[in-house]
């Protein structure tokens, strides 16, 4: 395979809560990002210096030193970074200062992993900093920037779900992905229904299956792989 | 002339002649100055107009102002000033009879002293009720507020796991788990747009394409393949209209969460336009509200379907609606979304 997986996104993460924290670190580490995590904005420049993340995510309210929008501001001078603000408050004057400061995205605590994940790839997308945004799997190509996916140089017909689904499994061919996974990574849980998972991976299959021996297949009671 | 104007608030209330607190020069003059102003005023339109027709005009209206805005101290000292000019006014034009002048001095105080009474428990009742709704919406907004971050770490820890890889086992309680933290969080953050509905605050108007918003709620990815979606455009609608984006997306993802789970196979937004109103309607292709109940759904923490949702999504739909001077109701089997058609400038 051609992917360059090598070459993983850095996250800066500036959060006081210790579980948020460890969670965020962990669920990123096992998607592939490097993470750098501290719970204030202490030596700031010199982290960003050494570190040279391409994404920060700030927690808005911090116990001491500078709040989130001002470590934003250094973030966003500094490194010239996207940055997705973490926060307990929402209200809608939370949210202009946010983006007054110059932060690209706002999530609300309590958050769905999938969605902060969503959201840094999506400002990741945004500014051009997403790391291997085109893969070539065999005979497929993803395109994450463009949203975009070929199977022997045809375009695939893909609902925004099932591309996620198919840049998800591809990414790491060979890896067993369990339903609660793939559920985490790509819906959270609002809409959870046991079938949404089958339901999509079954469209998918069809539509990738059209041009080409299976790519997708089902392990028994563990989940799915796509093999290449 | 604020100053003046607190300082006179305080003379006649007679926080002056009990605190102790000497006031200052030359707001007290103003004060003192407008004080004697409006009692010659009085004076002079009770001898102008004569005694009937001043007790309702000029005693009884001052009263009750006076203890409305600055409570019950400055009613009675009004009311006695009303008393003493009357005495006088009435002593140099009308009766020199001294029986009928002290009756109807006395008369004339008992009754301002009523009034006085009357609406100062009235406005003691008020500001009690005030304060302590306040108080209960503060609690709320704080409540849920600090529960955000001990939940927020049960739901990221929760999900972290998963993103990891778990035996389907702990897969089945993680997802649960996770889940309950989701719950909790949609309920935290329901309470507290309650809260901020009823604190009254008006979301700032901004120009916004309704259409596109209608179209970005109802394409909202990740809500599932079960339900197929419309949205159906009716007349001219204008391209901006000035109203809160925010809190007409957050009352149209109500009663849209709401239509998706009551729908058989269909959910429809319809956007309609006249020239005073814009018109968004919701409807789902399920069994909608039994007859009669319409108004029992708006109310909170009524949950019609059984299913236990939080009761609030649909009272929150219509303050946020009518936050911006908007209504929503249920008609036909719809939720009707009816916002004042406010063009924006620059719109033509």
């Amino acid at each position: 395979m051609s992917t360059t997986n090598a070459v993983s996104n850095r996250a800066l993460l500036i959060e006081d809560d210790l579980s948020v924290r460890e969670a965020v670190v962990i669920a990123f580490e096992g998607l592939g990002f490097l993470v750098r995590a501290q719970p204030t904005g202490e030596q700031l420049t010199s982290v960003i210096d050494e570190f040279r993340p391409d994404v920060a995510i700030i927690d808005v309210q911090l116990p001491s030193g500078p709040d989130g929008f001002a470590l934003a501001r250094q973030v966003i001078s500094q490194a010239g970074v996207p940055v997705v603000f973490l926060t307990a408050a929402d209200s809608l004057d939370d949210r202009l200062a946010g983006f007054e400061s110059g932060g690209d995205d706002y999530i609300v605590k309590p958050f769905a992993m999938s969605e902060l994940l969503a959201r840094v790839r999506a400002v990741l997308r945004r500014s051009g900093r997403l790391h291997s945004p085109v893969a070539e799997i065999r005979d497929l190509l993803i395109d994450d920037n463009a949203k975009l996916a070929m199977r022997g140089g045809v375009v695939l017909d893909l609902t925004p779900t099932e591309f996620e689904l198919l840049s998800v499994l591809a990414r790491s061919p060979n890896q067993v992905f369990s339903k609660g996974q793939l559920l985490s990574q790509i819906w959270g849980f609002d809409s959870y229904d046991p079938n949404l998972v089958e339901v999509h991976v079954s469209a998918l299959r069809r539509k990738l299956d059209a041009h080409g021996p299976r790519l997708v297949h089902t392990v028994r009671s563990r989940g799915y792989v796509f093999r290449t | 002339m604020p100053a003046a104007w607190d300082d006179l608030k305080r003379l006649i209330s007679g926080q002056w002649w009990t605190s102790g607190v000497s006031p200052s020069w030359p707001n007290t003059g103003v004060a003192v100055g407008v004080l004697a102003g409006v009692v010659a005023v009085l004076g002079f339109a009770d001898y102008a107009t004569g005694p009937v027709l001043s007790l309702a005009l000029f005693y009884l209206v001052p009263t009750a102002i006076g203890t409305a805005i600055a409570g019950r101290r400055a009613g009675f000292a009004l009311a006695v000033e009303s008393g003493v000019v009357t005495t006088v006014a009435a002593f140099f034009s009308h009766s020199h009879d001294e029986v009928v002048f002290v009756l109807n001095g006395v008369l004339l105080l008992l009754t301002l002293s009523v009034l006085v009474i009357l609406i100062a428990a009235a406005r003691q009742a008020a500001m009690v009720a005030s304060v302590s709704a306040r108080q209960r919406r503060e609690f709320l907004a704080y409540a849920a507020h600090q529960l955000r971050t001990p939940l927020a770490g049960i739901r990221a820890s929760t999900d972290a796991l998963l993103v990891g890889g778990a035996t389907a086992q702990q897969e089945r309680l993680l997802v649960n788990l996770s889940r309950e933290a989701e719950r909790a969080g949609k309920l935290l953050s329901s309470l507290l747009q309650m809260a901020r509905v009823d604190q009254g605050e008006v979301p700032p108007l901004q120009s916004v394409d309704i259409v596109e918003l209608c179209r970005g709620e109802l394409d909202r990815p990740r809500l599932g393949a079960k339900v197929s979606t419309e949205l159906r455009i009716r007349g001219e609608v204008p391209d901006q209209t000035m109203l809160s984006g925010e809190a007409t997306k957050n009352a149209l993802a109500n009663l849209l969460d709401n239509a998706r789970r009551h729908a058989r196979t269909q959910v429809a937004v319809e956007v309609g336009a006249t020239a005073g109103t814009i018109e968004i309607a919701v409807s789902d292709d399920g069994p909608g509200l039994p007859n009669g109940t319409a108004e029992r759904a708006f109310e909170r923490f009524v949950s019609l379907d059984g299913e236990g949702g939080s009761g609030l999504g649909l009272p929150i739909a219509r303050g946020l609606i009518e936050s911006q001077g908007g209504r929503l109701v249920y008609e036909r089997g719809k939720f009707v979304i009816r916002l004042p058609n406010r063009r924006s400038a620059g719109d033509g």
